[in-house]
């Protein structure tokens, strides 16, 4: 019965979609059908216009791994397949695809009261038949198919294939036609042996302004539609809803799925291909789940509306509480894209991507679990070998000293046709195994420390040791995959001796990455006083927080440098607590200390600025620069920064002007420019970075920085 | 879109099948069509900035090498309603006065006469207020050019200054002695103001700590001001109760038997940020950041003349950088439901 949030539905096998690697392929080639349903796009939006694709192409197509990999099932779709005469071998190519499972073909089965047919299609691969059923009689089921007789001939296809044993898969368009007699034709589909009925919402395609009338509103059609699948369910039938509001399906939401499968079809395909939408998409947590809810078809928009009083979007929880506002830089912490499993070292091997093996060439190879998977294509088609370390309880078909070979389940057919490469890659590791290759693949390779991309190629090598430091520990981080290379990013002192300084957020949540050891490393490489590595730790040991750290060059001990962001009151009092030194006024937004070597020489407090109080306090060369520029302080976002004497008193102030959003302007070297620093303003320009932060100080003297952003 | 972004196809499709199948790539688009404006086109220049109708930057939608400016599209509409000379005039001296990228301009198609008959306006009882042009007869192109001075920090963009380098290209409006608070205001134009010099009409629009996301207009006449519309803002993803909220309480809106959908169209509900506006004969709304295949077709949905909608049809590829802004007027008609009186397509030159 329902999940505890049933608008929430996350099913791993429900299909494939863009952002998931897919494990359902459909495949269409036969745009040819004996019916005529009034809704569908087959023979008047397609026939003619669209190609299939050819039995060539689609051996090729099948034969490459990078559109097969993962596949289990292959769907031959149409038009009606059963017409074409080169259905079976369509069948029999994808049956040689290592990795699929299940074979189906989706067909109006009228032509299945064959038994002879339904013998060979079986005998051909074919294991799941996916059976169009739009009426529960046959008044109903004739007039939408257009064909006197359809029903008749459906139904004898559906006797057939529960006679062969066949699994069947029924699918119901709802339409204006049928949408009151939604859970007879459930009840229909069990009685005639289907194991699962799918109902899919009519996609108006071609039919864009709905002009054959087959649209139903959809606060007329949930109750029939929920009926329908709380019956389908009692019956033990497997259930699924398609282009239908999930918020309307109430207790049965769980059924809903938009997943689809990767779609081989002519590109043509989708110049007109309806969009669907809903107002309540950005915040509504069925819309954005993998197989969420795609909302309403444009059509049916234009006809019925939005339907913005009966849809019940169920709100994102992070929609609720809108994101903190007025932070220094864009502390970046979107989590970062799973890690990518380490790369595969196929150099034990002797068998490198393209190498040949018996008239077959190695295409790829990735981690499966504890299996390394080598891809070949041969003529014959893809064929996929998996090693494993030893165990000898595993049935392989050949073992090394230190390796099970195996391979997925494959057609008689292709086992014949892939034994030589069997043979000749058991040899070729057997002659190369001393026991060590099971070790050899599963050890990752052996990370490349790479400071180059985290430092600008274009500026001198970095000779502080502190800040060489802090540079090699994060780049052994960011080759652990536990520190993004743009989190690391350079600023340069304008009118300074050459000093090397950095700002780092250690706080963007991945895979593996502990924020607070991450931040205390880099401190500790830094030199930064243990009470800050202490606050640091403390800090990030809260996941809702974060934080920078910066060290820059002082031409003996470091400044090491901690900022907190304080974007609520709570977090002001927690870092005050956690840092010392004077009180922070209710606007500051974020906290921060330098030391220099082991001791505090500074407390800075930050807080938003107004263009009128930047210009009363800040009319400088900066402002002048960005006046210059047509830029307006008022659209640009302002930081005040006070910085502060251990003991409370007022050192000086800073503006920062945040210019992320001007990238292309080149800001960074024009400010340096401005100021008469030519050799920071070729630096700049020759880093390759975007400028972020312009900043400017006024007090007893007067320090210009850019703040430039890492490596992208 | 943010917020994980869907794409608009329910079905997932894999890339670009004819790359796989080795076909050869679709025939080049055909000529672009001719173009009424005397002026050369303007290249788009990659080194500015992209600003939409409020002056916020906004990211190229596609790449800008070898693409068009929007301004272009001004231009054109200025040409089609036969006082491009004038009308380019006036955007020179402004883009002068004011530098690039700092000129937000409106064109408007008034589209009394092809729908159901609008509702009669009543003269106010008292107003001074000349009687609005939209009481004309038929659809007729007419613009608005906006000046932002956000924190008072211009004085090169103050009404007083800018009027005076236009005064003797049109006849420019009378301003109070005593200064408005603004952030911003307008001069509304149509055909006959750039022909003849009639007069211009001045709008303040202001915007304050009070109201956080919402602004109100004042328009001038005969030196005096009266509230005009009120605006507030909105982000599509994330307060669309918030929008239906307002869109409830206007009451022009209101009867539409399709519910929001008389005045949202599929796919402008994920535009960047939306504007719902109360005015003093009909409400509107205002969608930022509309990408050029979408304006096309709100263009073409709303009736606009056919040569401006062929000029950026054509140029398509040219234009897919820019982000647009549209707008449409909608007003309680004699059955009740609103009809749409008025549209307009926004950008900054
Ligand atoms: S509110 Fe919209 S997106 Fe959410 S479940 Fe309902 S129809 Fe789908």
């Amino acid at each position: 019965m329902p999940a505890r949030d049933p608008l929430r539905v996350v099913r791993p096998d429900a299909g494939a979609n863009p952002r998931r690697p897919g494990r359902e392929l459909l495949l269409t080639f036969a745009f040819r059908c004996n019916f005529a349903c009034r809704f569908c796009y087959v023979e008047d939006g397609l026939g003619g216009r669209f190609r299939g694709v050819a039995l060539d192409e689609a051996a090729r197509l099948l034969a490459d791994p990078t559109l097969t990999a993962g596949v289990t099932r292959i769907v031959l779709s149409g038009g009606e397949v059963t017409l074409d005469k080169d259905l079976p071998a369509y069948v029999a190519l994808a049956r040689a695809v290592p990795s699929v499972e299940h074979v189906r073909i989706q067909t109006n089965a009228s032509r299945l009261g064959d038994a002879a047919l339904v013998a060979s299609l079986r005998a051909a691969g074919v294991d799941e038949f996916f059976v169009s059923l739009h009426g529960a009689d046959a008044a109903t089921c004739d007039a939408i198919t257009a064909v006197p007789g359809s029903f008749a001939a459906i139904m004898a296809g559906l006797d057939q294939l529960a006679a062969a044993g066949a699994t069947v898969v029924t699918n119901t368009v709802v339409c204006a036609a049928n949408v009151a007699s939604l859970p007879a034709i459930v009840a229909l589909a069990h009685a005639r042996g289907a194991r699962a009925a799918e109902l899919w919402g009519y996609v108006p395609r071609v039919d864009v302004t709905d002009a054959r009338d087959q649209l139903v509103r959809v606060t007329d059609a949930a109750p029939h539609v929920r009926q329908a699948v709380l019956d389908g369910l009692a019956r033990g039938l497997a259930m699924t809803v398609k282009y239908f509001p999930r918020c309307l399906l109430g207790d049965v939401a769980h059924v809903h799925s938009d997943a689809q499968p990767r779609l081989v079809i002519d590109d043509a395909f989708w110049q007109d291909y309806p969009t669907y939408g809903c107002l309540y998409e950005g915040v509504c947590a069925a819309a954005n789940v993998d197989d969420g809810c795609s909302g309403l078809a444009d059509a049916y928009v234009r006809r019925f509306g939005w339907e913005e009083d009966a849809l019940t979007p169920a709100i994102e929880a992070d929609v609720a509480a809108p994101p903190p506002i007025a932070r220094y830089h864009d502390w970046d912490d979107r989590p970062s894209p799973a890690a990518a499993p380490p790369p595969i070292d196929l150099a034990p091997l002797r068998l490198p991507i393209g190498a040949a093996l018996a008239e077959h060439r190695l295409v790829a190879a990735a981690r499966d679990g504890a299996a390394v998977r080598l891809q070949f294509v041969g003529a014959a088609g893809a064929v996929a070998i998996d090693l494993h370390p030893r165990d000898p309880a595993r049935p392989c078909f050949a073992r090394t000293a230190s390796l099970d070979l195996t391979h997925p389940p494959l057609a008689d057919a292709a086992v014949i046709a892939a034994r030589p490469l069997f043979a000749a890659i058991a040899a070729h590791l057997a002659a190369r195994d001393d026991g060590d290759l099971a070790a050899a693949l599963a050890a990752p390779p052996t990370p490349v420390v790479d400071a180059a991309p985290l430092w600008p190629a274009a500026w001198p090598a970095v000779a502080d040791p502190s800040v060489a430091a802090v540079l090699a520990a994060a780049a052994a981080l960011a080759a652990r995959g536990l520190l993004d290379p743009a989190v690391v990013e350079p600023s340069v002192a304008l009118g300074a001796a050459d000093a090397p300084r950095l700002l780092i957020n250690p706080a963007v949540p991945g895979p593996g990455r502990d924020r607070a050891a991450i931040a205390a490393q880099l401190l500790a490489a830094a030199g930064a006083p243990p009470a800050m590595i202490a606050a640091a730790q403390a800090w990030l040991a809260e996941p809702a927080r974060t934080a920078l750290l910066g060290v820059a060059a002082a031409g003996g001990p470091a400044r090491s440098k901690l900022y907190l962001a304080t974007p609520r009151a709570a977090d002001r009092a927690a870092a005050a607590a956690l840092l010392g030194g004077p009180g922070p006024a209710a606007d500051v937004t974020q906290l921060a200390i330098d030391a220099v070597g082991a001791r505090v020489v500074a407390y800075k407090h930050y807080a938003p600025l107004t263009a009128a109080a930047a210009r009363a306090t800040h009319a400088g060369a900066l402002t002048a620069l960005l006046a210059d520029r047509g830029l307006l302080l008022g659209e640009l976002p302002l930081l005040g920064c006070t910085r502060l004497a251990p003991d409370g008193a007022a050192l000086d102030r800073a503006l920062h002007v945040d210019v992320r959003r001007f990238a292309q302007l080149g800001l960074g070297a024009a400010w340096a420019e401005a100021t008469g620093d030519a050799r920071a303003a070729a630096r700049i320009a020759a880093s390759g970075r975007a400028t972020r932060v312009l900043s400017e100080t006024l007090g007893a003297a007067t320090g210009r920085h850019v703040y430039l952003g890492g490596a992208r | 879109m943010t917020a994980r972004s869907r794409p608009g196809l329910p079905l997932a499709r894999i890339d670009a099948i004819d790359d796989v199948l080795g076909r050869p790539p679709p025939p080049p688009p055909p000529a672009p069509a001719p173009r009424r404006a005397a002026a050369p086109e303007e290249l788009a220049d990659p080194d500015q900035v992209l600003r939409d109708y409020v002056l916020a930057p906004y990211p190229p939608l596609g790449p800008i090498a070898g693409g068009l400016a929007a301004v272009n599209v001004l231009i054109e509409s200025f040409a089609i309603a036969g006082v491009e000379a004038a009308g380019a005039a006036v955007l020179a001296r402004l883009r002068a006065q004011l530098g690039p990228g700092r000129v937000v301009w409106g064109v408007k198609l008034n589209s009394r006469g092809l729908v159901a008959e609008p509702p009669s306006i009543p003269a106010e009882p008292g107003s001074s207020l000349p009687p609005r042009r939209e009481t004309g007869r038929g659809p007729a192109l007419s613009w608005e050019l906006y000046v932002y001075d956000p924190g008072g920090e211009r004085p090169e963009a103050r009404p007083a200054t800018v009027l005076a380098t236009l005064a003797d290209v049109i006849a420019v409006p009378t301003l109070p002695t005593a200064p408005v608070p603004h952030h911003m205001w307008s001069l509304e134009l149509d055909a006959a103001t750039l022909a003849t010099g009639a007069g211009a009409r001045l709008t303040y629009y202001t915007s304050g700590a009070d109201t956080p996301g919402a602004s109100r207009s004042y328009a001038l006449a005969d030196g005096q001001l009266a509230l005009a519309n009120l605006y507030t803002f909105h982000d599509p993803r994330r307060e669309p109760h918030a929008i239906l909220a307002r869109l409830r309480a206007c009451v022009h809106l209101a009867g539409a038997p399709r519910g929001a959908a008389a005045v949202i169209a599929p796919g402008l509900h994920r535009c960047r940020r939306l504007c719902v506006a109360n005015k003093r004969h009909a409400d509107g709304l205002y969608f930022a950041g509309v990408d050029s295949d979408r304006t096309i077709a709100f263009l073409r949905e709303h009736a606009w003349p056919a040569p401006l909608v062929d000029y950026l049809a054509a140029r398509r590829d040219r234009l897919r950088h820019l982000a647009w802004d549209l707008a449409l007027d909608a007003a309680r008609g004699a059955d009740g439901a609103p009809h749409i009186l008025r549209t307009a397509i926004h950008a900054s030159a």
